[in-house]
């Protein structure tokens, strides 16, 4: 999957947007303390898992992927800064936890990120942009909001209509990021970006239904 | 998906939210265009509908494709070809060594950014990459429909199906992934979507890595921005 990799936008934007993912390799890595009750004493784990589901706070955490983990570290992570990403790669370094950790952002950032860390790409993937009927596209203002959603469940016409109810003062444009961060299921749309895209967009391109014949 | 003309109150608060524009309000009341609509289910979850009218419909083979490659959680077909929207490619390259040293990878994203796309076009850049020397990764769900891999064909029951978007995965040598590039720039003119595209490189021991030195060798167009396996993942743990 490649979702958090065509994120647009220039350079002073992007290098306020990082996503840190970090992945079980499931054939290597040792079991979790939880992989091993499951498997060893099922009933007990089942039992566990239903108190803890069962709580407000269990389901509010698996529901944001915020420290499901052993250690308590996010396993996906929208950093804005160098400076958190850097302290996010870190941690990761200290726990060891033998997940494989992959960067998204700005290639020089994140090197310069992993050599004050003594750390060294392992392997790079390149956006080489978008081919094809691009003519068909939103107005590019539109596609750095909507790519901050991988899986693009962000529909442009929703991120104009948003942006015309914050231009119009309907909608604080924290509100709206927020609206449209919550289509994004894999929690790597930075919404903080968003609001300040949203307010540059102005709503200007937005025309209601009745209005496009 | 369907919207169920008994509870839609008309209120028009669904108008913008399809991702692919699949919903029309002609005379109030919503309704979805069966074709353009990919399954993704963003209507129905979203909970935008205050009269709850959006109604998932058993979906049989090849439709569930739609919902397979759109939506985001994997779902089982039924079939026993697909698992899923992708893989984890070079996300755990350092464990897997999917990509290793002499070899370019490449990630297609047909229908990306929000387009959507069919198979059919899927197929188109799948048989030119393939004609110039690429190899599709195996354990990828696109490559799982293709009738012959070495020549990128679909099964042809597959290809009048619309999704989201789908990754298409290959690799070549080092050597031929420019002519790659151009093949994908050539094919960009056959088909009736777009597509982003991923070019991936295991680094060298000094974080160098070849393909950027052929991307910008041959002035391609590459972002500011991507991904970087940093390499923390373990394969022998202590």
């Amino acid at each position: 999957m490649t979702h958090t990799l065509h994120r647009q936008g220039d350079a002073e934007a992007l290098a306020r947007d990082y996503v840190v993912l970090a992945l079980e390799n499931r054939a290597h890595v040792p079991p979790s303390w939880r992989e091993r009750l499951a498997r060893r004493a099922p009933w007990l784990h089942a039992l566990l898992k239903r108190i803890y589901l069962g709580s407000g706070l269990g389901r509010l955490l698996d529901r944001s992927g915020v420290a499901t983990g052993d250690i308590g570290l996010d396993w996906t992570r929208v950093c804005h800064s160098r400076r958190e990403l850097r302290d996010h790669i870190a941690r990761f370094q200290r726990a060891d936890t033998g997940r494989s950790v992959v960067v998204s952002g700005v290639f020089e950032e994140v090197r310069g990120c992993l050599a004050e860390l003594g750390l060294k790409p392992h392997t790079v993937q390149y956006s080489l942009g978008c081919f094809g009927r691009t003519e068909r596209l939103p107005r590019p203002e539109i596609l750095e909001i909507t790519t901050l959603c991988g899986h693009h469940l962000v529909s442009p016409r929703r991120v104009e209509e948003l942006a015309t109810e914050v231009a119009e003062g309907r909608t604080t444009r924290e509100a709206a990021a927020a609206a449209l961060g919550g289509l994004c299921l894999c929690k790597i749309f930075n919404e903080r970006r968003a609001a300040e895209l949203i307010v540059r967009t102005g709503g200007a391109g937005y025309r209601c239904e009745e209005d496009r014949s | 998906m369907r919207i169920d003309t008994d509870k839609c109150q008309a209120c028009g608060a669904c108008h913008t939210i399809c991702v692919t524009d699949a919903i029309s309000h002609d005379d109030g009341f919503g309704e979805i265009d069966a074709d353009l609509c990919v399954e993704c289910y963003v209507c129905l979850r979203s909970g935008i509908c205050p009269s709850a009218a959006f109604v998932a419909e058993p979906l049989a083979w090849p439709r569930i494709l739609r919902h397979t490659f759109s939506a985001v959680q994997p779902v089982q077909s039924g079939s026993g070809l697909i698992d899923g929207r992708g893989t984890a490619e070079m996300k755990t390259n350092d464990v897997s060594g999917r990509y290793g040293p002499g070899e370019v990878g490449f990630t297609v994203d047909v229908g990306r950014p929000g387009l959507g796309a069919t198979f059919a076009d899927v197929e188109r850049i799948a048989m030119a990459v393939a004609a110039a020397g690429a190899v599709m990764v195996t354990g990828n769900p696109v490559t799982g429909l293709m009738t012959d891999p070495a020549t990128g064909a679909f099964r042809d029951d597959v290809k009048g199906e619309r999704v989201l978007s789908c990754v298409l995965e290959f690799k070549t040598d080092e050597a031929d992934a420019l002519a790659v590039v151009e093949t994908l720039r050539r094919v960009a003119d056959e088909v009736d979507t777009v597509f982003s595209v991923g070019c991936i490189a295991r680094c060298r021991d000094d974080g160098t890595d070849p393909a950027r030195e052929l991307l910008d060798g041959a002035g391609v167009f590459r972002r500011p921005n991507g991904k970087t396996n940093i390499g923390l993942g373990r394969a022998d743990p202590a």
